[in-house]
């Protein structure tokens, strides 16, 4: 006998997708029994499957209203809870904006994490792209640049890379397009854009053709320049630009999704012009090299294959790279590396904050269970099912998460966009995606699905103790309530513990910031108007014409209405290390072969005066120190005492770079400057005249009374002397310095956390005050009854801020040995304060106790005022 | 059941069957209860989504059996299933009490 045929199979499909997995098997499995009884041998098979596709789809209905129950009920739950959430509209408010609070800070900081850590970079497979470095070992610090003849041999030897690349930064005069004005450009070796997978969007990317020497010069425009500065022009590919002086055609423009954040700031990119020195110095490192890996090689295998190849560069010219490693680091790696612990701790300071809003909000919960104890025990004794009772309280969470929620990303989208306001432009450029950063879909689901999580999780507590006190008899509901009540005592207590880690975490950091703030640059930063001039035309051409409009500058700057005074140098302090090199000492001796590295920097006559520098020994720079008078140099302290042990007036230097290697004279002894950035050790500088090494380009500081009221007039002044010089980058020293890496980043941290830790701290008073208010409220009688029993005032004040005294006891039990362990994870962004300071930590933990008694203050006076008369006569 | 919830007719009859068939009674066999009784052709969906909403009011209990590879849900009416088939039974009588329905007479 062969099996009986199985029921029609696409109606039992069709039952099971719409059955509520709860009652499918069930019903699938009687249905298909009694499909069996319906074969029988004495009536064809079809009218048994009729049968069963009748079932199936007259079920269909049915099983709609099956599965809508549950919807339809949590409807009505979702109603009846918002409706309660009215009818005490002030807790209802206080657990959405808590919540809202929580999710906001989560949602910014990881807005801007995802943007800069995790979303991939836009270029073709960028898991493959690479940052090649060289590091020279001899030295302290080294760019990681290569030089072009290290370049080549790297291509033509290693069999790990598709293809190197270079880039290089620029700055030319860009005219014709509105008043003569500076553009950063970006300079490429060939197959740099396809390597990166980036295709123009107008026009054509470079061709090797582009690169030769002799070749036209061409020019790709970022998008944003090509909007900015040629007003979108659709004719632009093929018109020729004038940089500094010289014709470009412009080929093509990048897509406007192209970022290249390692050179932020360029506007436009060229084909990289070689100069003699660049082709042929194997010492002269310039070129920042990137390489797509082959597919399958490991970064660790192309760094040992570039290593071989250094090796035996090394080998053919012993002079150089002796001591040279290649290192091949992932480039996003590169890019978000440094930034990366400073999000982690944002992020962590985020979830502390979320964390502690659930704390408040369960806290609020069962707050609101404990009053609502009888209406739970009387539903449960009218036959409410435990699950019921359970999907009620969860309807009440998500009642307040929804709109907590939706109001907590919206205010997290504010909070990113003041954020990226807020980035100074030099931040701006250097990371990925921030000048894109918006909702992104994904996030915001994940914000859902967090907020809704957080309901679930913050209502289980109540729903599971209302479960216990539906098995309870009615009676006996009162039974119940200490155990709440030390829940909530519980959550309090973490809501403290929690603004305790983030108060000391704002706390360590404003402590760092001001230590930092603190700390000597060498010279009076107030007061004092940055810029940067350079010149172009024919003056550029000349020594003596670029002396001449030099002193001329100064002189017209520092006649100016309100300037003390007025000088130039090379780069400006605090700004970086910027050019420096290597000398040797005159003379002979062991001593005098060795060579010594330092920061070069090139000075008017009156800089030191201007920056407040004092001359520690010898003499600085006058006006009669010019070309053809005998070279000198002045150096600063650090550098005098380490290479000369204090006696360096008189002695003579010499530095490859220059033609001939000339004999400069030190004259003068300085104080020390802070060239890199506040914070660091004082690097060793020499200072040249200007008069005896002029160049093109040079900043001015200018000391005044009002710094900022003057960018005008000198702009003015500046353009009578030659309306076709461009000045640029105005500003204060007190800005350089306050947009600087170190400061800017410790201060954008110390704000997010001291935000956090305000929010997190008057959620716990909150959480405090209404803890303590309840207990006062609820045992009023029997504060009355101690009064009428002869109780002193003082004695009720004195029990009622115990009743608060506890949480904040625990709080700080939490709270201190958490922040003592989550400090060090603010690392480097500490500057001169260990993690455990105990200053701060007592600071903080004494700031929590005076809020925390504060907000114990209130109902504890309340309760002194309890007339026994009054509160015996209303039981 | 609060105020002012009454018994549907489709749930009386689903109550009442299960009610007839004490122990014994699962959905299919509800089902066909139904149909004997009442004459009408009945889904197992129809009656399962109204045992279903009994159920969640508290009005029958359910016990799930399995083995021979099969799986049957029984039913069985509560306290609170009686009384408000008494309720529902009483609220009718009491409707009718009295009432004597003849068909209006056509007038020309």
């Amino acid at each position: 006998m062969t099996p009986a045929p199985g029921p029609p199979t696409v109606a039992r499909r069709l039952l099971r997708a719409l059955l509520p997995a709860r009652l499918q098997h069930v019903m699938l499995s009687e249905l298909d029994e009694e499909y069996r009884q319906h074969i029988v041998p004495s009536r064809p098979l079809w009218r048994a499957r009729l049968w069963y596709w009748r079932q199936a789809l007259g079920s269909i209905p049915g099983a709609i209203r099956l599965r809508r129950r549950w919807i339809t009920e949590f409807a009505g739950d979702l109603r009846h809870g918002v409706r309660l959430l009215r009818r005490q509209p002030g807790s209802a408010v206080s657990a959405i904006v808590t919540m809202a609070l929580g999710m906001a800070g989560t949602t910014a900081v990881f807005t801007v994490t995802n943007a800069i850590l995790l979303r991939a970079l836009p270029y073709a497979d960028p898991d493959r792209l690479m940052s090649v470095n060289e590091l020279d070992l001899s030295r302290d610090s080294s760019s990681g640049n290569v030089s072009y003849p290290d370049f080549l041999d790297y291509q033509a030897e290693n069999t790990s890379f598709e293809h190197l690349a270079g880039h290089n930064g620029a700055t030319r005069i860009l005219a014709g397009v509105g008043p003569p004005d500076r553009v950063v450009l970006g300079e490429v070796t060939d197959g740099f854009f396809a390597m990166l997978g980036v295709r123009p969007a107008l026009g054509r990317d470079f061709e090797s053709a582009d690169m030769v020497a002799t070749a036209p010069l061409v020019a790709l425009l970022t998008d944003g320049t090509w909007r900015r500065r040629f007003g979108s022009d659709p004719a632009i590919v093929g018109r020729s630009i004038v940089l500094s002086g010289q014709p470009v055609a412009v080929v093509g423009v990048l897509p406007a999704a192209f970022e290249f954040p390692l050179r932020g700031r360029t506007e436009i990119w060229v084909p990289a012009r070689l100069s003699p020195a660049q082709v042929e110095r194997r010492y002269y490192h310039w070129l920042d090299l990137i390489g797509r890996l082959r597919p399958g090689v490991s970064p660790e295998r192309a760094a040992s294959d570039l290593d071989a190849v250094a090796q035996r560069f090394a080998a053919r010219d012993p002079r150089w790279h002796q001591k040279t490693r290649v290192t091949v680091t992932p480039l996003t790696e590169r890019l978000v590396g440094s930034i990366r612990p400073t999000l982690v701790v944002l992020l962590a300071a985020a979830v502390v904050l979320l964390a502690a809003a659930c704390a408040s909000i369960a806290g609020l919960l069962v707050a609101r269970g404990v009053r609502r104890a009888r209406e739970m025990a009387v539903r449960a004794a009218i036959g409410g099912s435990a699950s019921r009772l359970i999907r009620q309280l969860l309807a009440e969470g998500v009642a307040i998460a929804i709109p907590g929620g939706v109001l907590g990303v919206l205010l997290g989208l504010v909070m990113v966009r003041a954020f990226v306001a807020s980035l100074p432009a030099g931040q701006r450029v250097s990371l990925p995606h921030i000048e894109t950063l918006g909702l992104d879909p994904v996030l915001v689901a994940v914000t859902a699905g967090v907020s809704i999580l957080a309901a679930i999780s913050f209502s289980l507590v109540p729903a599971w103790q209302a479960s216990r006190t539906a098995v309870a008899a009615s009676l006996r509901v009162r039974d119940a309530a200490p155990l709440r009540s030390r829940l909530v005592t519980a959550f309090v207590a973490i809501q403290l513990a929690f603004a305790l880690v983030l108060l000391t975490g704002a706390g360590l950091l404003a402590k760092s910031m001001s230590r930092l703030m603190s700390t000597s640059s060498g010279f009076s930063r107030g007061d004092l108007l940055t810029m940067r001039v350079t010149v172009t035309g024919a003056r550029a051409q000349s020594a003596p014409a670029l002396v001449g409009f030099h002193s001329d500058t100064v002189a017209a700057i520092a006649a100016l209405p309100g300037v003390t005074g007025a000088a130039t140098i090379s780069q400006l302090p605090l700004t970086g290390p910027g050019n420096n090199g290597m000398f040797k000492i005159a003379g002979s001796g062991p001593t005098r072969s060795v060579e010594h590295r330092t920061l070069i920097r090139t000075i008017s006559t009156g800089y030191f005066g201007v920056m407040g520098i004092p001359v520690t020994s010898g003499r600085t720079f006058e006006s009669t120190d010019v070309a053809g008078t005998p070279r000198i140099v002045v150096v600063n302290q650090v550098l005098a005492d380490s290479v000369f042990g204090g006696t360096a007036l008189g002695q003579e230097i010499s530095f490859p770079f220059f033609e001939g290697e000339p004999l400069w004279r030190i004259v003068g002894v300085v104080g020390n400057e802070q060239f890199e950035e506040l914070g660091r050790a004082m690097p060793p500088v020499v200072y040249f005249p200007y008069t005896q090494t002029p160049d093109g380009s040079f900043s001015i500081v200018a000391r005044a009374t009002t710094p900022e009221s003057l960018s005008q007039p000198i702009r003015r002044r500046l353009a009578e002397i030659d309306a076709g010089i461009p000045v640029y980058a105005l500003t204060t020293m007190d800005r350089i310095v306050s947009e600087s890496d170190p400061v800017y980043r410790r201060r954008a941290v110390l704000l997010l956390i001291a935000g956090f830790a305000i929010t997190a701290l008057v959620l716990a008073a909150v959480g405090l005050y209404g803890l303590v208010a309840q207990t006062v409220s609820q045992r009023t009688r029997e504060i009355g009854l101690r009064v009428a029993l002869g109780a002193r005032r003082d004695q009720v004040f004195g029990t009622v801020v115990r009743r608060g005294a506890r949480p904040l006891v625990a709080g700080l039990a939490i709270g201190l040995p958490a922040s003592a362990l989550l400090a060090p994870s603010l690392g480097n962004l500490l500057f001169g304060i260990s993690p455990t300071d105990p200053l701060t930590l007592a600071a903080v933990a004494s700031v929590l106790v005076a809020v925390g008694l504060a907000a114990c203050l209130i109902p504890a006076g309340r309760a002194t005022r309890v007339d026994p008369a009054t509160a015996l006569r209303a039981e | 059941m609060g105020r002012g919830e009454y018994l549907g007719e489709f749930e009386q009859i689903v109550l009442l069957a299960v009610a007839r068939l004490g122990a014994d009674g699962y959905g299919m066999q509800i089902r066909r209860e139904i149909e004997a009784r009442t004459d009408r052709a009945v889904t197992i969906g129809a009656v399962y989504a109204t045992l279903d909403r009994l159920e969640s009011k508290g009005l029958l209990t359910t016990r799930d059996e399995t083995g021979n590879g099969r799986a049957r849900r029984f039913f069985a009416i509560t306290p609170g299933g009686i009384g408000a088939l008494e309720t529902a039974r009483e609220l009718q009588a009491r409707m009718w009490s009295g009432l004597k329905l003849g068909r209006p007479a056509r007038r020309l």
